[in-house]
C-alpha cells in the first residue's frame, strides 16, 4: 500500500543472546515494519548467559518458525524438565522446582491443601514434590514429551532446553541474516546525540563508520552502553537482598546418566550451577566477593565439578539489580543492559523474551509515543521485581547459618511485598495469583515446601474427603506417576534419536 | 479435625446475604452458618436480577442447578447490553465475555480493526460469541435461595439489629445485640446488610466517596422488569433509563418524584475487619448501569471462601490485609468500568460535559491513553471483567486507535477477512 509508514531504522548494539533474539524477532514476525541492522564487534566476548531456561523459550522459537530438531542439534542441546535445588534450606535437603504441577486438587482446592492435610492428620503424604510427573522423570533421567491427552497429573508437565548459549547466537545470526538483517562488524567508540531532543542519533565505529537510525536496542550487555552510559538511566541496587556479584565458570566433561534438569547447589557462599548439554555439563560458581574472594571460589569450583575441566576457569562480574527505566528517549535495553538477576532460576533468556514482546507490540513509529514507553518500563518493571522476590526467597527461607553469607541471607531484612506474601503461605497456605509475572502458584510452592516453609493450617474445604479416601488418593496418584514414568524412555537415548548434536566442538 | 466447628452469623435478607448463607453452608466443611433474617432489602441492589456469567460459575460452585434456576425462579440467559443514546445518538451491544477468535497470536480487536484499511467490516458487536450470564427474578430467586440455605443447614433468626458488644480492644465482635434484648454469639459475622452496615461499621471503618467520578445519586424503579435477553440502557439527558430503573444526578434534575432512592457511589476502604466482613451493598456502591452489582456479590463471596481462616485460629492480619487489597483493587476496577461510558461519551448536556470530566483515576485515564494510541488494554493483577468487555466499550463508543497493531499489519488485509468471514459463519451455524 502507498500510505504506509516507511520503515522504522532499528540499530541493534551488541550480538549476544539479548541482540540476536531481538534481530531475529524483529525479522521474522514486523518485517515490513522496520528494517534491522545489528552492530557487533568480533574483539568482545560475549557472556552467553542463561544456557538453561525456562519453556517459554519454546513459545518464542515457535513464533519464528524454528524446527525444534533443527535447533537442538545446531545448539547441542538437552531437555530440561526444571531445577533440582541442593542443600539449600539445609545441608543434605534436596528438591525440585519442576515445570508443572503436583498432584491433582480438587473442587477448585489446590492438592497442597490436601497434602498439608494429610500431613498434619499423620497419614502417609510423602514428599510434595512425589506428585509431580517430572520430578520422578528427573530423578529416573528419563524424558518424552508430554502428551496433550494424557491427563491432568501425567500431562501435566513443560519442559525447556539447557543449550550452548554461543551457538545459540550463531543459530539466530544465521537465520537473521537469511531475512535481511545487516551485520556490521566493528567496535563503537562513539554515540551521537541529538542536541535538541536528546535522543540518539548514530553510533560511531572504531574505523570511522557511522551507523544512525531512528530506534536503539541497546543489548550491549553489563556495560549498558547506550542506556546506561550514554543516556545515564540510573541503576537500581539489589546487591543488599541479593550478594552474590561474582562467577567463575567452567566445563567439564558429563559423567554420569544425562540428566534432564539444571541444579543449583548451595555452596560456602553462594550456589553452584550444573547444567547438562549434549557434549559437556556446564558449570558455575555464583558467589558473593565479601563473603569469599576469587581465587577461592575458583578453587572449589575445580575441586567440586565431576569431571575433567574442558576449559580454564573464567570469571565474571555483576551486580544484581535492574535500570529504572529500560526505554528511555529513543532507546531500549534488552538483556544484561537493561538489569541482572543470577541464573538461579534461568530467568535471563526469559526477560529478554519479555522485552521482545513488548518491543514488537509496542513497536514505535518514528515519533515515539511516551504512552508506549511508560507501559513497557512498567512492564518490564514488573517482571524484574517479582522476579526478584522469588529469588530472595531462595536465599532467605534457609535454616542454615553454617557461613557467614548464610548467616546474613537467613537474616537478611526483604522486601515487604515478600515478606507479606510468605507470612500469607505461612499461615494458611495462601499463594495470592498474579496476572502479571512470571512465577505462577506451582513454583512458589515447589521452593516454600522444598526449603520447610510448611502452612501452619490448610483450607478447610480440604476437609470435605474422608481420611481414608485422601489416603487412597494420594497412593493413587504416586502410582499412576510411576507407572506412567517406567515406559519412558532414558534421556540420553531420547536425544540420541531426536535430535544428536551435529558438528563437534572446537 | 472435627472438633473445631465455628460458627459464622450472616446479617441480611437481600440476595447478598441469601447466596453467601448458602455458599458458606455447602462449600465450608465444619462451619455452622446461621442467618439472621431482618426482613430489610436494599433497592440498589436487590431490584436488579441482571447478572453477568459469574452467577454461573457461583452455581457450579454451590451445586445449584442451572435448570432448576431457570424453572423455578423464570429466569432466562442473558447477553450483556445495549447501549442507546451515547456518543450522538449511536447505538452498540456489549456482551459479557469474548468476540471473535484471534489470528497467528493477534488479538482479534486488532484483526478487526486493520480490516477496515480494505473496506467496510461488518459491526464489532456481530462478533460477539454470546457468553450466557442470567436474568433473575429479584424475588423469586431470593426465594428459592432461602430454601436452598434452610436445605443446607442454615439457622433462621428473625429479628433487628440493636448493636454489637466487642472484644475490650473494641477489634473484634463477641455478640450481636438484637432489639427484643437477645443476643447471638458467633466466631465470625457476614454484613450483608446493604448500604447501612451496621454491624461491619461497629468496628472501625471507612468509606471511600465516589461522586466525584460517578454523578448519578438518584434512582427511580417504577416496576419491577420481566427477565430478558439483555438489559437496554438509554442515555438521558441527565442520566440513563433501564426497563425498570431510572437513574439521574440530583445536580442536573429535580426530583419530582415520589419513590426516589437516594444513593452515593463508593465502597468501604476494608470491607473486613477483625472477625467481621462486609459484602453486598454494605461494602461497595455502584449504579445498576453495568449489571455489577450480583457480578459484585459473586466475587466477594468466592474471595471470602477462598480467605476463610483455618481451624484453630482467626485470621491473621497478612490475610486480612490481602483480602482487603484484592477486593479493593477489584472495586475499583468495576467503578472505572461503570465510569468509562461517561468519560468517552460525547454528548452536549451539561450532566454529561460534568460527567466526562469528573474525576479520573490513574489507572484509567493510562487504559484510555494506551487504548487511543494503540487499541491496547493493561492487564491488571484483579479484574473482574473480560478483556473483551473493554475493548467492546470503547470500540462501541466510536474510539479508534492512532495506529494499527504491528502484528496484525504484517497479516494480509484478504487473509484477516477471510478469517471474519469465517467466524461469521461459525457463529451462524450456532445460532
Amino acid at each position: 500500500m502507498s500510505d504506509e509508514p516507511p520503515k522504522l531504522r532499528v540499530v541493534v548494539v551488541g550480538g549476544g543472546t539479548a541482540g540476536w533474539m531481538t534481530a531475529a524477532a524483529l525479522s521474522h514476525v514486523v518485517p515490513s515494519r522496520c528494517s534491522v541492522v545489528l552492530v557487533e564487534s568480533d574483539a568482545i566476548g560475549i557472556v552467553g548467559v542463561g544456557e538453561a531456561t525456562l519453556p517459554h523459550i519454546r513459545a518464542f522459537n515457535e513464533r519464528l518458525g524454528i524446527d525444534e530438531r533443527d535447533f537442538m542439534k545446531a545448539t547441542f542441546a538437552t531437555y530440561k524438565l526444571g531445577i533440582e535445588f541442593v542443600d539449600w534450606a539445609r545441608i543434605g535437603d534436596r528438591y525440585m522446582h519442576p515445570f508443572g504441577t503436583s498432584g491433582r486438587g480438587a473442587g477448585g482446592v489446590g492438592f497442597h491443601h490436601f497434602w498439608n492435610r494429610a500431613r498434619q492428620a499423620g497419614l502417609d503424604a510423602r514428599n510434595f514434590g512425589d506428585y509431580a510427573i517430572s520430578v520422578a522423570m528427573s530423578r529416573q533421567s528419563r524424558f518424552a514429551p508430554p502428551s496433550k491427552d494424557a491427563g491432568d497429573l501425567i500431562g501435566a508437565y513443560n519442559y525447556a532446553y539447557q543449550f550452548d548459549a554461543s551457538r545459540f547466537a550463531s543459530f539466530l545470526r544465521r537465520i537473521s541474516e537469511q531475512a535481511g538483517i545487516i551485520r556490521i562488524e566493528g567496535r563503537i567508540v562513539d554515540v551521537r546525540l541529538n542536541g535538541e531532543s536528546g535522543d540518539i542519533s548514530a553510533v560511531t565505529l572504531e574505523d570511522g563508520r557511522s551507523v544512525a537510525g531512528d530506534f536503539f536496542v541497546d543489548a550491549s550487555g553489563f556495560r549498558s552502553l547506550l542506556l546506561g552510559e550514554t543516556l545515564g538511566e540510573p541503576f537500581e541496587d539489589w546487591s543488599r537482598w541479593l550478594p552474590c556479584d561474582r562467577a567463575v565458570a567452567m566445563p567439564c566433561s558429563t559423567r554420569g546418566p544425562l540428566s534432564p534438569f539444571t541444579s543449583a547447589i548451595a555452596m560456602d557462599a553462594g550456589w553452584r550451577w550444573r547444567i547438562p548439554l549434549q557434549h559437556r555439563t556446564g558449570n558455575g560458581y555464583v558467589h558473593a566477593s565479601a563473603f569469599m574472594d576469587e581465587q577461592t571460589a575458583m578453587d572449589r569450583l575445580v575441586a567440586a565439578v565431576e569431571g575433567p575441566a574442558l576449559a580454564s576457569p573464567r570469571v565474571l562480574r555483576f551486580k544484581a539489580g535492574r535500570r529504572r527505566r529500560s526505554w528511555a528517549h529513543n532507546c531500549m535495553a534488552v538483556g544484561l543492559s537493561s538489569g541482572f538477576l543470577e541464573p538461579l532460576e534461568s530467568t535471563s533468556i526469559y526477560l529478554i523474551q519479555v522485552a521482545i514482546t513488548a518491543l514488537i507490540e509496542l513497536l514505535p513509529h518514528k515519533a515515539i509515543s511516551s504512552v508506549d514507553r511508560n507501559e513497557f518500563n512498567d512492564i518490564i518493571g514488573v517482571e524484574y521485581d517479582r522476579v526478584r522476590d522469588f529469588l530472595i526467597l531462595h536465599y532467605h527461607a534457609t535454616q542454615r547459618r553454617d557461613t557467614p553469607f548464610w548467616n546474613y541471607v537467613g537474616t537478611m531484612p526483604i522486601p515487604d511485598s515478600l515478606a507479606e506474601r510468605i507470612a500469607l503461605f505461612e499461615a494458611r497456605g495462601r499463594i495470592e495469583p498474579y496476572a502479571r509475572g512470571l512465577f505462577l502458584e506451582p513454583s512458589w510452592l515447589a521452593v516454600y515446601l522444598g526449603q520447610n516453609i510448611l502452612p501452619r493450617d490448610y483450607d478447610r474445604r480440604a476437609d470435605g474427603m474422608p481420611a481414608a479416601g485422601l489416603n487412597a488418593a494420594l497412593a493413587r496418584m504416586r502410582h499412576d506417576i510411576d507407572v506412567a514414568v517406567e515406559r519412558m524412555p532414558l534421556h540420553a537415548d531420547y536425544v540420541a534419536s531426536h535430535c544428536a548434536m551435529t558438528g563437534s566442538d572446537p | 479435625m472435627s472438633a473445631d466447628r465455628r460458627s459464622v452469623l450472616i446479617i441480611g435478607s437481600g440476595v447478598a446475604a441469601l447466596m453467601a448463607a448458602v455458599a458458606l453452608a455447602r462449600r465450608l466443611p465444619g462451619v455452622e452458618v446461621a442467618r439472621l433474617e431482618t426482613g430489610v432489602t436494599d433497592p440498589v441492589e436487590d431490584a436488579f436480577g441482571a447478572c453477568r456469567p459469574s452467577i454461573r460459575t457461583f452455581h457450579a460452585a454451590v451445586g445449584i442447578e442451572e435448570a432448576d434456576v431457570l424453572s423455578r425462579t423464570r429466569a432466562s440467559f442473558r447477553l450483556g447490553t445495549l447501549l442507546s443514546g451515547w456518543s450522538g445518538g449511536g447505538q452498540f451491544f456489549r456482551g459479557h465475555g469474548l468476540y471473535g477468535e484471534p489470528l497467528s497470536g493477534v488479538a482479534f480487536h486488532h484483526l478487526w480493526l486493520r480490516a477496515q484499511e480494505g473496506g467496510a467490516v461488518e459491526p464489532y458487536e456481530s462478533f460477539y460469541l454470546a457468553c450466557r450470564g442470567m436474568h433473575l427474578d429479584p424475588l423469586l430467586y431470593r426465594q428459592a435461595l432461602r430454601q436452598l440455605g434452610r436445605a443446607a443447614g442454615v439457622r433462621e433468626i428473625e429479628g433487628a439489629v440493636a448493636g454489637v458488644e466487642r472484644t475490650e480492644d473494641g477489634c473484634y465482635i463477641r455478640t450481636l445485640k438484637l432489639t427484643d434484648g437477645r443476643s447471638i454469639v458467633a466466631d465470625s459475622f457476614v454484613d450483608a446488610g446493604g448500604r447501612a452496615a451496621t454491624v461491619r461499621r461497629a468496628l472501625s471503618s471507612q468509606w471511600i466517596d465516589w461522586s466525584a467520578a460517578l454523578l448519578v445519586d438518584r434512582l427511580r424503579l417504577p416496576c419491577s422488569p420481566a427477565p430478558a435477553l439483555y438489559d437496554h440502557l438509554i442515555a438521558s439527558p441527565s442520566g440513563w433509563q433501564l426497563a425498570n430503573a431510572i437513574g439521574y444526578s440530583s445536580a442536573f434534575q429535580s426530583d419530582d418524584a415520589s419513590g426516589t432512592v437516594t444513593f452515593r457511589q463508593g465502597r468501604l476502604v476494608d470491607p473486613w475487619s477483625g472477625n467481621c466482613v462486609a459484602i453486598g451493598g454494605a461494602a461497595l456502591c455502584l449504579e445498576p448501569s453495568a449489571a455489577t452489582g450480583l457480578h459484585a456479590v459473586c466475587r466477594q463471596i468466592e474471595r471470602l471462601i477462598d480467605c476463610w481462616p483455618g481451624h484453630d485460629s482467626r485470621a491473621t492480619a497478612t490475610e486480612i490485609g490481602c483480602f482487603n487489597r484484592r477486593t479493593a483493587l477489584e472495586s475499583d476496577r468495576m467503578r472505572d468500568f461503570v465510569q468509562l461510558p461517561y468519560l468517552l461519551n460525547e454528548r452536549p448536556e451539561p450532566f454529561w460535559r460534568a460527567a466526562a470530566a469528573g474525576a479520573v483515576s490513574d489507572e484509567l485515564a493510562r487504559d484510555i491513553a494506551l487504548f487511543r494510541e494503540r487499541g491496547r488494554l493493561v492487564t491488571q493483577d484483579e479484574d473482574g471483567f473480560e478483556r473483551d468487555e473493554w475493548i467492546a466499550t470503547f470500540i462501541g463508543l466510536g474510539v479508534r486507535p492512532h495506529r494499527t497493531d504491528a502484528l496484525a499489519a504484517e497479516i494480509p488485509i484478504a487473509r484477516i477477512q477471510q478469517h471474519l468471514a469465517s467466524i461469521k459463519a461459525g457463529l451462524c451455524n450456532e445460532i
